[in-house]
């Protein structure tokens, strides 16, 4: 298939944090927010000035400084931010937005704090409490911390308008985003797809990584160049996987699925499509800020939340995509050292094959995946025993 | 009068028997003894393993 | 030849005097003690009353089921470990005298008493002793099941149940008594998946429910977020085995903000609420009441206590205070018993400290900083009776110090809301980093301590992220800091003499020392519980 349109411009911008059009969006006076996951509501904190960049390290090398503040059992990706921030390659962030939902992610800002590494004069943080269950107090309070933790700090310090208009226009700014990928996760469920897994993933991340206003055109364009795509003539994909799991920031975890022919439908891991990338719909009977961050709890599929009905919910969320998207199989992957995904991953690749039927396969990685031959290896041998059982069941 | 005598004769003997044991560590090493052939059974025993 | 042979066994056995150190006392790996310790004529006579009064309750417990606990000990591995917990109280003893011994004894004589009844609770109760039991079955609908974590203070107010912490039992007090308990369970837990990474004390709990090993008890369960991330995953694992109705008491993290505590008192409310749906029982305010006033009263006590061991004599010190702490934090807390034992303890260190005895060579008063490693829980004693080093203040014994304002039932509520974010190893590694961070720099100040021993639980994430900061911090601060690793409850990872070599080479080369008992600086116990 031809190149997409953008595609090359979007991985240079995924080459460098403070991306040109993050210094753009600087450069016009915008207050950057960096963030690192799923509690945090990425729409409510792109209002007014505020734009939000989801928080990566790209071309890690070495974690030499990290190993020693935050030791070596530390997940990567924690490392990695760490690291980067110490090399001052987040000096561009105004504000960090984080949640002690993740006890290693929360130690990154905690640290930063402590050593005060940013050169940033403006630099501050907020760290919010979040419930782990879903109940109308637990909202509340959600509510109650995103306000005074993220919003406060926003509006009192940097002057970000977060009127009741201002917000209605960053959500309908956000879904006009979320719309683009909604009709291209409907390209996905293509028996030979017009966008590959990398590309997606791709182009998942800079909607993350680059403020929302400034990529939304590229983005379009993007889409429409789908829209008239021709695939090509014979699929190359063996087989339909999900993925689920740890924070995946590295498209070249696709190139290696890429490279074993597996296609990627869906993709539910932190930095993907599922939950993330789907509209708010906003009532006009409450405050939208309420509505925006009662949409984000409930919608958060983190294995933190422990309640019987949000573990079930992830299961059942799971089967879907893999219905909805036509999968054959499930791949469960886990950063190493990751606490919630090791546990999910060990749990559910048994509950996911053996109660739903679906085949699994279980895997960890690195932060860095580059070059990872042992990932290829088991993805291949993943993708032989999804063909090995269409052969048995008489398909092909 | 016998009975007494009985009594105390026991009773002595038991205050005997636990400062030896108390002294001698019998308690930890007779447990000690018996730990192998319990470990051995708990291997042994038919489980119902599954997450 | 033969008189030689009997003179030397003798010499062995009966004149502790011949010893040139404890180390002398023990069989080659199992460090099981040929004879128990000399501490002079008073001591080991008080000791010996003691150990008599732990078998009479041993006996007792026997006495009372002996069909049943005999089944249990047949079917529990775990079980097993409670037939050494005579040696595990030797060990807690380990070089006592005076005040120290007396304290360790009543309170480790507490514990037996209080874990044999509840034994007899779980084990007259348990599905899997008793199946088809109706008896069993009408025990079970007045058990309510916790999370270890979650201090029993919510079940004082129903009188009528008993509130079993569910993994004490089985997984907790265990891995304390015999470190190789843990590690047939977290062997379970990796063949089935689970990451070798992750921390010991969920991966047990898991390997638990993996090999059906926990009590089948209960009308409901409360599962928590405590005290950790992975303590918050090994539930959903272990809530497929236990299969009770479940309710989630979410316990905040960054307890120090006032906005967080009305969440707080919500949960609890739930809590309760799910409590009585499931047992058929009210919440009964007065009980409750009385409860938290009878904590509060065991909050002074332990303020006494820490008061004592800021002066030039501490008399409690080490694993009998810090253990006797969680211990009572989680499950005496509010218990009448438990205060009658703190006043007599406290009665006893208060006269030893008026009269300025001090019964034990102290060299250096040390500050022990994250959670101490259960597989090696007289660790204090060892660093007393081999260097001198006393642990005058530890952080997991500085928890749940506030007192709850009986006023009001909101008051109350809000209170024990507090106690519960502030129980055993969350005090301090939630609630921001400032919260473990600086408090030990305070603490160490307060305690006039002259040396830092900081844990490096190795598998502990939360912490281990922020493990540079006190590195920089002693650093900056001219404090001596010994880093000794661990891994919490696992044996096979780092061993109890791997730990004694990072603290042999740091008194050795930093502080310059030589050892109070030299037959203890190096010693085999890989096999000792």
């Amino acid at each position: 298939m031809k190149d997409l349109k953008h595609i090359r411009y979007y991985e240079d911008l995924l080459e460098l944090a403070d991306n040109e059009l993050v210094r753009k969006a600087k450069e016009e006076g915008g207050v950057a927010v960096g963030y690192t996951c799923y509690y945090i509501p990425e729409a409510l904190l792109n209002t007014g000035r505020a734009f939000t960049v989801r928080l990566r390290a790209p071309n890690t090398g070495s974690l030499d400084i990290s190993q020693y503040y935050m030791s070596s059992f530390i997940c990567g990706y924690s490392r990695a931010l760490f690291e980067r921030a110490f090399e001052g390659g987040y000096n561009f962030m105004d504000f960090y937005a984080s949640s002690d939902t993740c006890q290693q992610m929360v130690r990154v800002v905690e640290n930063l704090h402590e050593l005060d590494i940013s050169d940033n004069p403006n630099f501050t943080y907020g760290i919010i409490d979040s419930p782990l269950k879903i109940s109308e107090h637990g909202i509340k309070l959600y509510i109650e911390q995103v306000k005074k933790e993220y919003i406060k700090p926003l509006s009192e310090k940097f002057g970000v308008d977060f009127s009741e208009d201002s917000v209605r226009k960053a959500i309908a700014e956000h879904n006009e985003m979320c719309a683009v990928f909604e009709e291209i996760s409907e390209i996905r469920k293509e028996d030979n797809p017009r966008i590959t897994p990398r590309e997606f993933h791709i182009l998942c991340m800079v909607s993350y990584c680059c403020p929302t206003g400034l990529i939304l055109p590229y983005l379009k364009e993007t889409l429409e160049d789908l829209r008239n795509r021709e695939a090509d003539a014979v699929s190359p994909w063996r087989k339909r996987v999900v993925v689920v799991g740890s924070e995946i920031d590295d498209y070249a975890f696709d190139e290696i699925l890429e490279n074993c022919r597996c296609y990627v439908a869906a993709d539910r891991y932190c930095f993907g499509a599922f939950p993330g990338r789907q509209q708010i719909v906003l009532n006009d009977e409450e405050p939208a800020i309420d509505q925006v961050c009662r949409y984000y709890l409930k919608s958060c599929q983190c294995p933190r939340f422990m309640s019987q009905e949000k573990v079930q919910e992830r299961r059942d969320y799971l089967k879907k995509l893999v219905d909805d998207y036509k999968a054959d199989g499930i791949i469960y992957e886990q950063a190493k050292f990751c606490d919630f995904w090791g546990y999910e991953r060990t749990l559910n690749t048994q509950v996911m094959q053996e109660e739903y039927g679906v085949p699994t396969l279980g895997i960890d990685r690195e932060y860095v995946v580059r070059g990872s031959g042992q990932l290829s290896t088991r993805v291949q041998a993943f993708m032989e025993s999804l063909e090995i059982k269409t052969i048995q069941k008489g398909g092909h | 009068m016998k009975a007494i005598k009985t009594l105390c004769t026991v009773l002595f003997g038991g205050f005997l028997f636990t400062v030896v044991a108390y002294w001698f560590n019998l308690d930890t090493k007779l447990v000690k003894m018996i730990e192998k052939p319990m470990m051995s059974h708990y291997d042994n025993m038919k489980r119902d393993h599954r997450l | 030849m033969k008189t030689d042979k009997i003179k030397e066994l003798a010499a062995r056995y009966l004149c502790p005097s011949r010893e040139k150190g404890d180390a002398d006392r023990y069989q080659d790996g199992t460090a099981i003690e040929i004879h128990r310790e000399w501490r002079g004529l008073a001591d080991t006579a008080y000791d010996y009353t003691q150990w008599c009064k732990l078998w009479g309750t041993l006996i007792k417990w026997v006495a009372a089921h002996p069909v049943q606990d005999v089944k249990a000990i047949w079917r529990y591995r775990w079980m097993f470990s409670y037939l050494t917990v005579p040696s595990f109280f030797d060990r807690l003893t380990q070089g006592q005298k005076g005040a120290a011994l007396r304290a360790t004894r009543n309170n480790l004589n507490y514990l037996a008493e209080h874990v044999t009844e509840n034994l007899d609770i779980i084990l007259s109760a348990d599905m899997n002793l008793h199946p088809g039991s109706k008896k069993a079955e009408e025990l079970n609908k007045k058990i309510i099941c916790t999370d270890e974590l979650l201090p029993a203070l919510i079940g004082k107010g129903f009188p009528n149940c008993k509130q079993v912490l569910y993994q004490m039992i089985p997984m907790y007090l265990p891995s304390l008594i015999n470190q190789h308990s843990p590690v047939h369970y977290i062997g379970q837990s990796e063949i089935h998946g689970l990451p070798a990474d992750v921390c010991p004390l969920p991966s047990f709990e898991a390997g638990l429910a993996i090999e059906d090993d926990f009590p089948k008890i209960g009308c409901c369960m409360l599962t928590s977020n405590m005290p950790c991330d992975g303590s918050i995953m090994t539930t959903m694992i272990q809530d497929r085995r236990i299969g009770l109705p479940t309710n989630v008491l979410n316990v905040p993290l960054r307890w120090l903000r006032d906005e967080v505590q009305e969440y707080a008192v919500a949960e609890f409310e739930e809590a309760i609420k799910f409590i009585e749906d499931h047992t058929g029982e009210k919440f009964d305010w007065d009980a409750f009441k009385q409860a938290c006033e009878i904590w509060n009263q065991q909050n002074e006590c332990k303020f006494e206590k820490w008061e004592l061991n800021k002066t030039a004599i501490p008399p409690h010190t080490g694993a009998a205070a810090w253990l006797y702490r969680i211990f009572e934090h989680q499950k005496v807390c509010g218990e009448p018993k438990a205060l009658a034992n703190d006043r007599k303890v406290n009665a006893i260190l208060q006269k030893q400290v008026a009269e300025g005895k001090c019964p034990k060579t102290i060299k250096h008063r040390a500050i022990l900083w994250n959670t101490p490693c259960n597989n090696y829980a007289n660790f204090n004693n060892w660093l007393l009776e081999c260097w001198g080093v006393d642990s005058v203040v530890e952080m997991i014994d500085l928890h749940g110090d506030m007192l709850i304002d009986t006023s009001s039932h909101e008051s109350m509520l809000l209170g024990a809301a507090k106690m519960y974010q502030t129980s055993t190893m969350r005090a301090h590694t939630k609630g921001g980093y400032e919260q473990m961070v600086y408090t030990l720099w305070e603490k160490y100040e307060e305690y006039d301590c002259d040396m830092l021993i900081m844990f490096d639980q190795i598998s502990c994430k939360g912490v281990g992220a922020i493990s540079g900061l006190f590195e920089e911090g002693a650093r900056a601060r001219g404090i001596k800091m010994c880093t000794v690793r661990q891994d919490l409850m696992d044996p096979t990872s780092i061993t109890r003499r791997d730990m004694r070599r990072d603290v042999n080479i740091f008194m050795q080369t930093v502080m310059g020392e030589t050892p109070v008992d030299p037959t203890l600086v190096d010693f085999d116990d890989d096999q000792s519980w």
